[in-house]
């Protein structure tokens, strides 16, 4: 290259923070001056001159850096980042105020040990997704999900398994596969969405098909609140797709039938086990009526009524605790996980209730508006998969903390305490910070770039 | 005529849209296109253009994709999205605006 064209694209360059995006600059610059020098040799000039002729008539390098790089520079997404924080204080401080109160019969020293540990482990892993180029995922993504589809079918067989459910041992950390497996799901069905989706039927039922294999390895695991969670965030992420402007199709028929279809799969899934009675029956059901078998199915939405109808504004609701067998202790039962929110608003009071839903409220709103700032498409199919997969996480569990949703293990995202759940948040989290740091990725449709 | 500076520099986005609207075009294109319908009034520098091309795309106002075209030189081409139609519907109107004002403050003449 021309020793003023190079000189010209480097002072450019050097103003540009983030050097993802200076290949496809140079590129663009470059190109511009050839197209200038080409004008300027068939007016006659030297080739020599016209070179630098049309160097200079771009203009200050310096300057355009500058102004170039107040459009790329990464953007930190900072009040997600600090809404996160908030949430995971919000825990840190319930789980605090739970260990420490006798009642709970839990051991303070290694509740406050292990909270220390995740949240360090977490903050690694969601700086990790943070500056890992996601991209790079995009090509593997059929072999991720069938993957992930195996990892689960053979854990479902061979792992140990403590009430029903298959758990996975590595050192000292023990964690239900299903919850490494949905952030997989998530990440690689966003970009099979990416494939498959604006194209024909074929590839259209491609996915349906494998999405329902994937929902069916969660309900046989089982486990039923997490393919709730993966069923909305595939139905979302493929309404997006179906609604997105590259898609070609009938729109209205291929959504209605595929939410007939969900629809009609859900009806049969309730009627099977309503069909089939028994306790999971009741469970399913008991939530209409919390006070129709307090000491049977009906224990858990009992106890959670009677906490919440006793709540203050300000302060300890007076039915927080509980003496069962001479032991005063706190009514419910995980109390620090499932049932956080019920907590907060009995221990604390309702004013403080709001302001959690407030705070997750808010960092919905904020991941939503980051999300249509994305330009890069499967960027934009990954963040939205994770703000859905958050917002019904956040929905299911207050609904049921209220007593308006059966109990079916939603976890409060960042304020229940949750181990693995937790680290699993994090990483998502991370990537989502780390697509909206990357949102002005330049789409490259014909060609690789020579740099 | 040299045409003021600041002036220029609140109308080249309307102006740049606006050459977008009748077809994709990359950089170099827009700068002749421009001179070339201005009879040289207008001269888009690259140093303006290419910030401000930059900064629409991440608005998403336009697309951007490579294409080498006729040429084997490769091209980034510029595309008007809706929200960018939206944007230039405004702009003219604003524009409108604004020079029917000055023109009737400076006493109905009409430079046309």
């Amino acid at each position: 290259m021309n020793k003023h064209i190079s000189n010209f694209l480097n002072k450019v360059s050097e103003q540009i923070q983030y050097k993802s995006v200076l290949g496809s600059i140079s590129e663009e610059l470059k190109s511009h001056i050839y197209e200038l020098t080409d004008g300027y040799i068939e007016d006659g000039m030297s080739e020599d001159e016209a070179i630098q002729k049309a160097v200079k008539q771009m203009g200050n390098p310096v300057h355009i850096g500058k102004e170039l790089n107040k459009t790329h520079r990464p953007k930190t997404e900072w009040s997600i980042i600090s809404l996160l924080g908030a949430m995971v204080l919000i825990g840190g401080i319930a789980l605090f105020s739970i260990a420490s109160d006798q009642a709970s019969l839990l051991n303070l020293d290694q509740f406050l040990k292990s909270y220390l540990i995740y949240t360090f482990i977490g903050i690694g892993v969601c700086t990790a997704c943070y500056f890992f180029d996601y991209t790079k995922l995009e090509k593997y993504s059929l072999f991720i999900f069938i993957v992930t589809i195996a990892f689960l079918f053979i854990s479902q067989k061979s792992s140990a398994h403590v009430y029903g459910v298959p758990y996975i041992r590595i050192g000292g950390f023990s964690f239900n596969p299903v919850s490494i497996a949905l952030p997989f799901y998530l990440i690689s069905f966003s970009g099979l969405t990416n494939k498959w989706v604006p194209g024909n039927i074929m590839d259209m039922l491609k996915i349906l098909g494998l999405a329902s294999l994937a929902v069916l390895t969660l309900l046989f695991h089982p486990s039923f609140s997490n393919a709730m969670l993966l069923s909305g965030g595939f139905i979302i992420l493929i309404t997006i797709a179906v609604m997105g402007k590259g898609f070609v199709g009938n729109r209205k028929r291929i959504l209605t039938s595929i939410y007939g279809s969900v629809t009609l799969g859900i009806l049969l899934l309730l009627l099977h086990i309503l069909g089939q009675g028994g306790y999971k029956a009741a469970r399913l059901l008991v939530f209409l009526n919390p006070n129709s078998d307090p000491s049977g199915a009906g224990y858990i939405n009992f106890l959670l009524n009677e906490m919440l109808s006793s709540a203050k504004l300000f302060g300890k609701s007076d039915n927080l605790y509980l003496t069962i067998e001479g032991v005063n202790r706190i009514a419910l039962p995980e109390i620090n996980t499932d049932f956080v929110f019920a907590y907060i608003v009995s221990a604390f009071g309702w004013i403080i209730g709001m302001v959690t839903i407030m705070v997750i409220t808010l960092a919905v709103v904020r991941m939503f508006l980051a999300t249509r700032k994305i330009n890069h498409l499967y960027g934009k199919y990954l963040a939205c998969s994770i703000v859905s997969v958050f917002t019904l996480q956040a929905l299911g569990n207050i609904l049921m903390n209220i007593g308006m949703a059966p109990i079916l293990g939603f976890s409060l995202p960042f304020i229940s305490y949750g181990g693995i759940n937790f680290v699993v948040n994090m990483a998502l989290i991370g990537v989502l910070l780390g697509v909206y740091r990357r949102k002005d990725l330049v789409i490259v449709k014909q060609g690789q770039l020579n740099t | 005529m040299k045409i003021d500076k600041d002036l220029m520099k609140g109308s080249t986005t309307m102006l740049i849209l606006n050459l977008l609207s009748n077809g994709d075009m990359y950089g170099y294109q827009m700068v002749k296109e421009l001179e070339k319908r201005s009879d040289n009034t207008f001269t888009l520098k690259e140093g303006t253009m290419y910030p401000i091309l930059h900064s629409l795309e991440s608005e998403g106002m336009v697309e951007a994709y490579w294409d080498e075209g006729a040429s084997s030189r490769k091209r980034k081409y510029y595309h008007i999205t809706g929200k960018g139609e939206k944007l230039l519907k405004e702009k003219k109107k604003e524009w409108e605006i604004y020079s029917k004002t000055v023109n009737k403050v400076m006493g109905g003449m009409c430079f046309e």
